[in-house]
């Protein structure tokens, strides 16, 4: 009996049997500059080889609002109604290379919760937030999953930088 | 390899430029497998501090020699010549160390410019590593810059808007820096000519990066360039080397608070740039990668941006200073008294603080309507808002004829 026992607490939890529950977690983000002249979407700025993101409100992108994309595997997890994922998004006090000096605080621009969507059938989901009056401060990302997921939390650096 | 300026090592002057330089190489230098030693380098970091470890491993390097087959040290001295194949007798191993004695062709523990510590250090540093440099005043070691990007660099400038003679000192600051410390510098986004629309949306980006509207900017006239260091590659302090630097150096300095090892880096670029051999000038302090025609002391951007809108447009232009910007008066073009007319980004966006009265006196001041000629209607609303339209007209005329802005 008590063997019987054992098995079917190691069946119904899969940990016991030293298989760990799928994992939901924070991949990566994608940044997209939204060019005002065209209403476009730039290619993903975080990606290799990363463009030079000075002046860029005047200079070719024209951008000053910014597409954030947080990638959440999923997998095969199943996902609890009450995941949601969090995006903090700080700006940089510094202008370290504007022409009049300045000693700007840092600031969150954003701070905000998002329900997750279905998966792909990699198991990926992508949730969007949207970032307005960006491209002369660097912007510190952090993503949290909350909501009783796993996979902590993950960050991202945007070095915005504008200068006379 | 760029030569230490001057000795590191037990007793040496250990400035921390030449201590890096050398440390970088023991870094990379793998040492002679020996009895009892695994294969490894002579240092795993670097800090440009000349401290025990590095002595110790300018010693362990030294004494390694021994191993080597090509001796740097196997000159002819009365140890070396009585043992084969040039090796050191076990005399020498034991005396290096102790303080240096006349019988040691190196002096234990120390690198001397060219002497034969530093010829064995260049000699067995890895061919990836052979071309290593450090500036001066700094500590962080690089990898000289290509020629390639070099000439791709003066390519984007010669594709850049510019005035040609200041292109050409822009050229020159480029070749000064590379042939200072051979790294080549860019010009970073949206750094050569600026038109005045592009100098309002910066001025009202919201984030105080300038003070300068449109057409108060030597951007502006084709006549101020913004310089960085994208693609520098640089030793980060535990060996491996920075691929994707930024023009602002993100990677060297992520907090960009201007740290000490990277201010070395704009202040050298800087320093070349309003060295004669460029002859550009620096503008803000804090504006490190900008260099211009023009010192701002010598140069009354105001008064000259007024003498522009005089010269390529209808109206006499005036401007005066109320910190920390401009305001510009104006006849209207009807050649009699001026009247204020509010800032650059004011007029350039049709919002002159031009009022009714202020152009009725105006009307006031100047010539009258010569015998024969129509009478002039009364002065209403409506021909202050078609005033604030030409008036920014005036200042599209100006941006037009940028090339025809002198700072005198």
């Amino acid at each position: 009996m008590r063997l019987l026992v054992l098995v079917l607490v190691g069946l119904w939890c899969p940990s016991a049997l030293g298989q760990e529950p799928p994992k939901v977690t924070i991949e990566s983000f994608q940044a997209f500059l939204f060019n005002v002249k065209s209403g476009a979407l730039s290619s993903d700025i975080l990606k290799d080889p990363r463009p030079a993101l000075g002046n860029v409100p005047v200079g070719i992108y024209a951008s000053n609002a910014t597409l954030i994309v947080v990638k959440v595997h999923i997998g095969d997890a199943p996902t609890s109604r009450s995941l949601r994922v969090r995006l903090v998004a700080i700006e940089s006090g510094r202008s370290p290379y504007a022409a009049t000096k300045t000693a700007e605080r840092d600031r969150v621009i954003l701070d905000r919760s998002a329900k997750i969507g279905p998966a792909n059938e990699l198991g990926v989901t992508h949730i969007g937030f949207w970032l307005h009056d960006t491209g002369c401060r660097e912007i510190r990302l952090r993503a949290t999953l909350s909501g009783g997921a796993s996979g902590g939390s993950k960050t991202e650096v945007i070095p915005f930088t504008c200068y006379e | 390899m760029q030569m230490i300026s001057a000795s590191v090592g037990e007793g040496g002057v250990n400035r921390k430029c030449d201590a890096a330089l050398v440390q970088v190489m023991l870094m990379k230098i793998q040492q002679y497998r020996s009895p009892g030693r695994s294969l490894s380098t002579y240092l795993t970091s670097y800090d440009g501090d000349c401290g025990p470890k590095t002595k110790a491993a300018i010693k362990a390097f030294q004494e390694d020699q021994t191993w080597n087959p090509n001796n740097p040290f196997a000159a002819p001295t009365p140890a070396a010549k009585s043992t084969p194949s040039g090796m050191f007798s076990l005399a020498d191993l034991t005396a290096a160390s102790r303080p240096w004695s006349p019988n040691l062709p190196y002096k234990p523990g120390l690198v001397e410019p060219g002497d034969a510590t530093w010829k064995a250090l260049v000699a067995q540093t890895p061919p990836e590593y052979q071309d290593l440099r450090v500036l001066p005043a700094g500590r962080i070691v690089y990898l000289q810059g290509t020629t390639n990007d070099l000439h791709a660099s003066i390519t984007a400038v010669n594709a850049l808007t510019f005035v040609d003679s200041f292109r050409q000192s822009v050229i020159n600051c480029i070749n000064a820096m590379y042939k200072a410390h051979e790294i080549a510098i860019w010009v970073c986004p949206d750094g050569a000519r600026r038109d005045f629309a592009t100098q309002d949306r910066l001025l009202n980006s919201g984030r105080k990066v300038t003070n300068a509207g449109p057409g108060e900017s030597n951007h502006n006239f084709g006549m101020a360039v913004d310089l960085g260091f994208e693609k520098l590659r640089w030793i980060h302090f535990d060996g491996r080397i920075e691929q994707n630097e930024t023009h602002w150096m993100h990677k060297l300095d992520p907090a960009q608070k201007i740290v000490k090892d990277s201010a070395v880096f704009w202040d050298a670029m800087r320093a070349v740039g309003t060295s004669p051999a460029a002859g550009l000038f620096r503008g803000p302090v804090d504006d490190h990668p900008h260099l211009q025609n023009w010192n701002d002391a010598g140069v009354d951007m105001g008064a000259r941006l007024a003498a522009l809108l005089t010269s390529a447009g209808t109206m006499k232009w005036s401007a005066h200073y109320i910190k920390p910007h401009y305001r510009y008066r104006t006849d209207l073009g009807w050649g009699g008294g001026e009247v204020e007319a509010g800032m650059a980004t004011e007029i350039w966006n049709g919002n002159a603080t031009l009022t009714l009265d202020a152009m009725k006196k105006a009307r006031e001041k100047a010539p009258k309507p010569k015998p024969g000629d129509p009478p002039l209607a009364p002065l209403t609303d409506a021909n202050v808002t078609s005033m604030k339209t030409e008036l920014q007209r005036q200042f599209t005329l100006a941006d037009d004829a940028w090339r025809t802005w002198t700072p005198r």
